[in-house]
């Protein structure tokens, strides 16, 4: 196993922005997620790797708490996450504390998951208003200057359904990034695009990695993974199985399990 | 007497009572039917999100209410329920009180409404993708907002021919409360038909109403629907 630090994960790590470890997830009787420890700093963009079913989702998710973790302790924007126990499930113990840190997460999912009875501007200035109590006009005028920078300030009054695969992604996108979020989450935000789609929304990003932010992207694009990236994370069957920059990651030491994975990568 | 002379709206003509039935017939209806979606929308969330105690009660009341007869329940609720509290006012040394036919008919309607609204809304909210729920959360939203701002407008295309059928129902089983004497539209018609012996004019006049009621009702939720699918459509 390559990692990038010698010995990461022993002290809480202070300003990492997310810092996870020991995380495990199981679903029934399956342990999807089996042992997970990685933090990510300020500016850090890391692509994460891996084959279906590996447990890439299912890590993003947890990050946020669409999943609730099974064991292990999570620290998000420097506040760590308690859970507790409510009629024997797990669940965040503060659920103002998760709305907060949510709030300033952003998820950008393979389905897009625009709200189909929204306009796009509407999609985006939606959780400004709800969430932050910002005033209608000041979240329309952020709406459309974001709406602008991904290209669709043309297509503002559109609905969802109206709008292809690309120009919905690029929507949700701009929906993300009206919450001003200091980490943004990509679960595979191309996967579900024709082809010739997925350039617009792949330049998209790389154009927020150029700016600084600080993302995780879970992604099948081996090039843009390794381009956009400066940590690459490999899971296997729910374990990190390679971490590193990507020239290390992708050059010439690489694992075993990952010379196998990007061989059948390159085929899908 | 002529047709005209038997409906002109002034006695002794009989036109005002039964516009006045059909006045009454739809009060008890609108205000069943909307307590009727206030206990729908709570018996849909409590359905899909409360406990296994709430959700086994909840089961009971649509179950129970589904089967027993419209008819029974207005019995019941008419005769039964008030002779009930006021046997426990007695004891308690307080006085009588009076629910009246109007009451009972509205408590009935929203009982038996409510129930089928639940269905309803369970339904059309479970269709509701996960995505765009889990898009709110992620967010920060809290339960309620994306219960107002998302899963309500998201649900409604697949709910509202479900709830046009069940306002069409509600303005039907008015009539039955004529049986405990409230003079709705059926029973007016009925009154008029008694003391003039043209039943045939008064009960068509009556059906008459009641089709331009339903076709108007129609028209509005069509007109709903299709303000809720705007945009839900790809040509
Ligand atoms: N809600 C769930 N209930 C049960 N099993 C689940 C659930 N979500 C995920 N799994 C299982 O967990 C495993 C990991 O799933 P996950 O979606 O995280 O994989 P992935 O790496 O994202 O795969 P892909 O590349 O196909 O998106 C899979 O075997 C999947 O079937
Ligand atoms: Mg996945």
């Amino acid at each position: 196993m390559t990692t990038l630090h010698a010995a990461p994960h022993t002290a809480a790590d202070d300003d990492a922005i997310i810092e996870i470890r020991d995380l495990r997830k199981s679903f029934g009787q399956t342990e999807v997620l089996k042992g997970i420890s990685l933090s990510a700093h300020r500016g850090d963009v890391i692509s994460l790797i891996g084959s279906s079913g590996s447990g890439k989702s299912t890590l993003l998710r947890c990050l946020n708490l669409l999943e609730t973790p099974s064991a292990g302790t999570l620290r998000l924007l420097g506040e760590p996450l308690p859970f507790r126990e409510r009629g024997g499930q797990r669940e965040p113990a503060d659920r103002r504390q998760l709305r907060r840190l949510r709030a300033r997460l952003g998820m950008v999912f393979q389905g897009f998951n625009l709200w189909p009875h929204l306009t796009l501007e509407a999609n985006v200035m939606e959780a400004p208003v709800q969430v932050l109590g910002r005033s209608r006009d000041a979240a329309r005028a952020e709406a459309r200057r974001l709406l602008e920078r991904v290209g669709l300030h043309h297509l503002r009054d559109a609905y969802p359904a109206t709008l292809s695969g690309g120009q919905q992604q690029r929507g949700a996108i701009a929906r993300a990034l009206a919450m001003s979020p200091e980490v943004l989450l990509f679960d595979e935000p191309t996967s579900a695009l024709d082809p010739e789609l997925v350039g617009e929304v792949l330049a998209v990003i790389r154009d927020l990695a150029e700016e600084g932010r600080t993302m995780l992207i879970v992604t099948h694009e081996m090039q843009f993974a390794a381009d956009v990236a400066n940590r690459v994370i490999f899971l296997d069957q729910g374990e990190i199985a390679a971490e590193g920059p990507p020239d290390q990651v992708f050059g010439s030491t690489r694992t075993e399990r990952l010379t196998r994975f990007l061989g059948t990568a390159a085929l899908t | 007497m002529s047709v005209m002379e038997l409906l002109a709206l002034a006695p002794p003509g009989w036109g005002g009572a039964l516009l006045n039935g059909l006045w009454l017939s739809l009060q008890v209806a609108g205000a069943g039917y909307l307590l009727g979606l206030v206990i729908g929308m709570a018996g849909a969330a409590g359905k899909l999100s409360g406990g296994p105690v709430i959700r086994d009660l909840l089961t009971c009341y649509t179950t129970i209410t589904r089967a027993v007869p419209e008819l029974v329940l207005i019995l019941l609720l008419y005769f039964a329920v008030p002779e009930a509290i006021n046997q426990l006012l007695a004891t308690l040394g307080l006085g009588r009180v009076d629910i009246g036919p109007f009451a009972s008919g509205v408590a009935v309607i929203a009982l038996v409404q409510g129930a089928y609204a639940t269905e309803v809304m369970r339904g059309a909210i479970r269709a509701v993708p996960v995505g765009q729920l889990e898009a709110a959360h992620s967010l920060g939203m809290t339960p309620l907002t994306v219960f107002r701002r998302i899963t309500l407008p998201a649900m409604l295309p697949g709910a509202l021919p479900g709830l046009s059928n069940l306002w069409l129902i509600a303005t039907k089983d008015t009539a039955l409360l004529a049986v405990v004497g409230f003079t709705e539209l059926t029973l007016a018609a009925r009154q008029a038909a008694g003391a003039t012996k043209h039943y045939l004019l008064f009960l068509c006049a009556a059906g008459v109403l009641y089709l331009i009621v339903s076709l108007i009702s129609n028209l509005a939720f069509k007109g709903l629907e299709r303000r809720a699918t705007r945009g839900m459509h790809h040509d």
